[in-house]
């Protein structure tokens, strides 16, 4: 190649910028013009609801239905009266169809269970029970919890060091089974009571220290 | 070939196939249950205690036994990647410790593990979603042809030393292994524009539930990386434009299948300054080059879990690369078919085992500058490898042996074997050492390359031509690597890891020069063909550690240092123990994210390094900081500097003489929205 065919190869490739500018001011203006971007920040999130029956979080769904048994909420989030009981789900839901199957299931005080699903800790709405997604990011995190303690609701999540940032039952798997770790401290500042039988099954408790 | 295994339950890699199928076994309690046929319906039914007594093994179990792999590894995550701005692979990888990574250009990068790093890297793997990303041109990888839109990535791992018992030939000092998310997790629509002074990028994702259980992902990216400067502040013409595009399924086929469909496609421009040597006048000139790029590629994976805790994966994929460089087009298509299964041989004892083939056919269009003889190659790989995990001691003590075999065209047979130690005297401290040996096997241009690499000028005596040829003599390097790791994890909030490393290399590559030839056109050719007359051996340290003193505070940082020490053995290659120059000695970075509020997020990277005396590089601090604002749910807004501290600096320089591109400054912002 010359010299000339040198300076040929440049004036090829003078406007660079301005067709992709253009380009992405379109798609910018399409998408705000769209009808689904007024619509953002709906309660439930129809595309959450994952119908994958996953044998894992079949089993922790019906460890979470029955960890609720064992658990007093504060009547400040469940009066005596109310019929339903909440089980909201906050983040990218891995649970499905599993979850799905416990709506419509008595809870110990013969209220019936519904499941709610909230996209980000800001759309939760009230519930008695809010598991957190492990797929949750850690910010979204910090505020589901404050949410949640707001409510005097009970968490739950299988992520890692769950009980370490503030939740108060953390699942987990332990030698290929079901191992749980409660915060009774977390719970506790909720208002929330833990039967003494789910404390002898845990695997941790992290309590208060016992200053008064 | 295995080289996406998953290493099973005590693996280094163990998550790594097919996030989607989480997967839990199906066991015997006293009672006899089986989770998988059971409905939640009936689960409910049980005492907690009985629940408990379920066994269940789950990918997420595995990820956590990345805290007792024997081997040195870092994980980089989608957070990570979010947090600090970075918009492409070589720039993410500059966050993993240990890796050295230098921007030779714009769209150019010199990555590398434990030494060795040049343009022309020849001793790392590099894996995209199970697809292998090096050229079998040279055996590296070109940076600039790889294109994925960083939100599309779940995590980047990467094992620094030899992974080639499972991962074969080229895993020599590292493995880096890029996995995207599933479709499952990037549901929704998100778009997002990054612009700055010199960058223009957007990127568009939807993705949607067809079905009951499975999950489609569609995305595209389009982006202008603008010109660096040369040391004077004039424009190097290393610009980069490419249109990406892509799609995924997930699908649980049933509750022990899982489907993974991956397409992707790409066509670009990278701009790159050439120094072209001649046989004929001027015998040398520089021209700014564009290079082409475009590729497709399709890939499918099966997994399926096994009853007694066992899974086999199927993969098969076609990748379809074209790169036109003015001197040298290249078309390469590589068929690729890999299986591979696992299974607990007894409680006390797991095996895994596979075997792989892959096809390479490539069509080469050189000049009087590059060419390759024959220029189009089919060549064939096959391969099999098999690992045992022994628990000697329960819970404490692991003894992990294993062996690659492999059969390429170019130097035959290879034997990689391997044996790793892995001791957890406690859930928090685990102990890991390894012997292992690894091969890079020659490459496409080691034996068909002719290129004229260079001119020097000399008064008094015509223009020397240098002239590099391939031979069939080319023998494969060799490494034996001894390692010793611990990692540490005091407190849930604090990780710390050490990885010591000798590696020890024999028949390392060398340029051997021959007598000089006058060629009629004036110049003096002085031939040179590739040899093995060099060996050396390597050495070093890296530290780690991760901290978050607070929930909303995370601080990392690393320190590594290397010595390498090169001895030719009657080599003529005035640039035989060049690599003991190339790589600074001392390498450090660390990292803050700090959530001010929980919309606003401020991170800070530091790097450094020390001089690289070969490349007349001096020590270099670099610092980048990003701020991230989310004012609404699904909006986000970023801006960021990239290089704060000076207008611009040099990090590397090829060897080829070529002038270099300096790395400015820059400024960008963002915004994402997702609906």
């Amino acid at each position: 190649m010359t010299l000339g065919a040198q300076q040929e190869l440049r004036l090829q490739t003078a406007p660079r910028r301005f067709p992709s500018l253009v380009v992405t001011i379109g798609v910018w203006m399409a998408l705000l013009g769209h009808p689904t971007a007024t619509v953002c920040g709906s309660v439930i999130h129809e595309r959450t609801e994952e119908g994958g029956i996953q044998r894992e979080y079949r089993l922790k769904a019906a460890f979470i239905y029955r960890i609720c048994q064992y658990v007093t909420l504060p009547s400040t989030n469940l009066p005596p009266r109310s019929k339903t009981y909440v089980i909201g789900l906050v983040g990218p839901d891995p649970y499905g169809a599993a979850l799905d199957a416990l709506a419509g299931k008595k809870s110990s005080g013969g209220r019936v269970v519904q499941i709610q699903r909230y996209r980000s800790a800001r759309s939760i709405g009230r519930c008695q029970v809010l598991i957190i997604s492990p797929r949750l990011s850690d910010a979204d995190l910090r505020s589901a919890l404050k949410k949640a303690h707001a409510m005097k609701a009970l968490t739950i999540s299988d992520r890692s060091k769950f009980a370490a940032a503030g939740g108060m039952i953390a699942l987990a798997i332990r030698k290929k089974k079901l191992r749980f770790d409660v915060n009774l401290k977390a719970a506790k500042k909720s208002g929330i009571t833990v039967s003494a039988r789910l404390l002898r099954l845990a695997d941790t408790v992290i309590r208060a220290k016992e200053s008064h | 070939m295995g080289r996406w295994a998953k290493l099973g339950r005590r693996g280094y890699l163990a998550a790594l196939a097919a996030p989607i199928a989480i997967s839990s076994q199906l066991c015997f309690s006293q009672q006899v249950m089986d989770a998988s046929t059971q409905d939640v319906e009936a689960l409910s039914e049980l005492s907690l205690e009985s629940l408990m007594d379920i066994d269940v093994t789950s990918v997420s179990k595995k990820k956590e036994k990345l805290q007792e792999a024997p081997a040195a590894i870092e994980v980089l995550t989608q957070e990570d990647l979010q947090k600090s701005g970075v918009r492409s692979l070589p720039e993410a990888l500059r966050l993993v410790p240990g890796v050295e990574v230098q921007q030779l250009d714009r769209n150019r990068w010199a990555v590398s593990i434990r030494g060795f790093n040049g343009a022309f890297t020849d001793k790392l793997l590099v894996l995209l979603d199970g697809r292998t990303l090096y050229t079998p041109l040279f055996g590296g990888t070109f940076w600039n042809q790889q294109i994925v839109p960083m939100e599309n990535i779940d995590r980047i791992e990467v094992i620094r030393g030899p992974g080639a018992t499972l991962w074969g030939a080229n895993a020599v000092n590292g493995v880096i292994n890029i996995i995207t998310k599933s479709a499952r997790d990037t549901q929704g629509g998100l778009v997002k524009t990054i612009y700055g002074t010199h960058d223009l990028e957007t990127v568009l994702r939807y993705g949607l539930q067809i079905g009951d259980d499975a999950w489609l992902r569609v995305h595209g990216n389009w982006f202008h990386r603008d010109d660096f400067a040369d040391d004077s502040g004039n424009d190097f013409h290393d610009d980069w434009n490419a249109v990406e595009g892509g799609a995924r399924l997930d699908w649980a086929v049933s509750d022990v299948d899982s489907l993974t469909v991956i397409a992707d496609g790409y066509r670009g421009r990278a701009e790159q300054r050439s120094l072209r040597s001649s046989l004929t006048a001027p015998y040398a000139a520089v021209f700014d080059d564009r290079i082409r790029i475009a590729g497709a590629n399709i890939l499918a994976r099966w997994t399926r879990e096994l009853g007694g805790d066992g899974s086999f994966t199927l993969q098969a994929y076609w990748d379809h690369t074209v790169r036109k460089e003015p001197v040298l087009a290249h078309r390469l298509d590589t068929f690729d078919v890999d299986f591979q299964h696992r299974l607990q041989l007894a409680e006390d004892n797991e095996l895994i085992w596979g075997i792989g083939y892959r096809l390479l056919s490539d069509n080469t269009d050189g000049s009087a500058t590059i060419s390759f003889e024959p220029a189009a190659r089919n060549d064939q790989v096959f391969s099999a490898f098999v690992q045992d995990d022994l628990e000697l001691i329960e819970d404490r003590l692991h003894l992990i042996l294993g062996s690659k075999f492999e059969h390429n065209d170019y130097s035959g047979f290879e034997i990689q074997p391997g044996l790793r130690l892995l001791w957890t005297p406690s859930a928090k401290t685990t102990v890991w050492g390894a012997v292992s040996r690894a091969v890079k096997v020659p490459q496409r241009a080691d034996q068909d390359l002719t290129v004229l690499s260079g001119t020097t000028f000399l008064p008094g005596v015509p223009p020397i031509v240098a002239r590099l040829s391939g031979t069939h003599r080319v023998r494969t390097e060799e490494l034996v690597a001894y390692e010793l790791g611990w990692r540490f994890r005091p407190e849930d909030n604090l990780s710390l890891q050490l990885s010591f490393f000798y590696n020890d290399y024999e028949h390392l590559s060398t340029n051997e020069l021959g007598t000089p030839i006058p060629d009629p056109g004036g110049a003096l050719i002085a031939p040179a063909s590739f040899g093995n007359a060099a060996k050396g051996e390597t050495y070093g340290f890296e530290v780690s550690a991760e901290w978050r003193p607070l929930p909303q505070w995370t601080l990392s940082a690393s320190y590594s240092f290397l010595d390498v020490e090169i001895h030719e053995r009657g080599s003529t290659d005035p640039l035989a123990e060049d690599a003991e120059g190339a790589s600074p000695h001392h390498r450090a970075h660390f990292r803050s994210s700090l959530d001010i509020t929980d919309d606003l997020t401020f991170s800070a990277l530091v790097f450094w390094n020390d001089s690289i005396p070969n490349r007349d590089i001096p020590s270099l601090l670099r610092i980048d900081l990003n701020l991230i604002w989310s004012p609404w749910e699904d909006f986000t807004i970023a801006a960021g500097v990239r290089n704060l501290l000076d207008d611009r600096h040099p990090e590397f320089e090829d060897i080829l003489g070529r002038g270099r591109s300096e790395i400015e400054r820059s400024f960008y912002i963002s915004a994402e929205y997702r609906f």
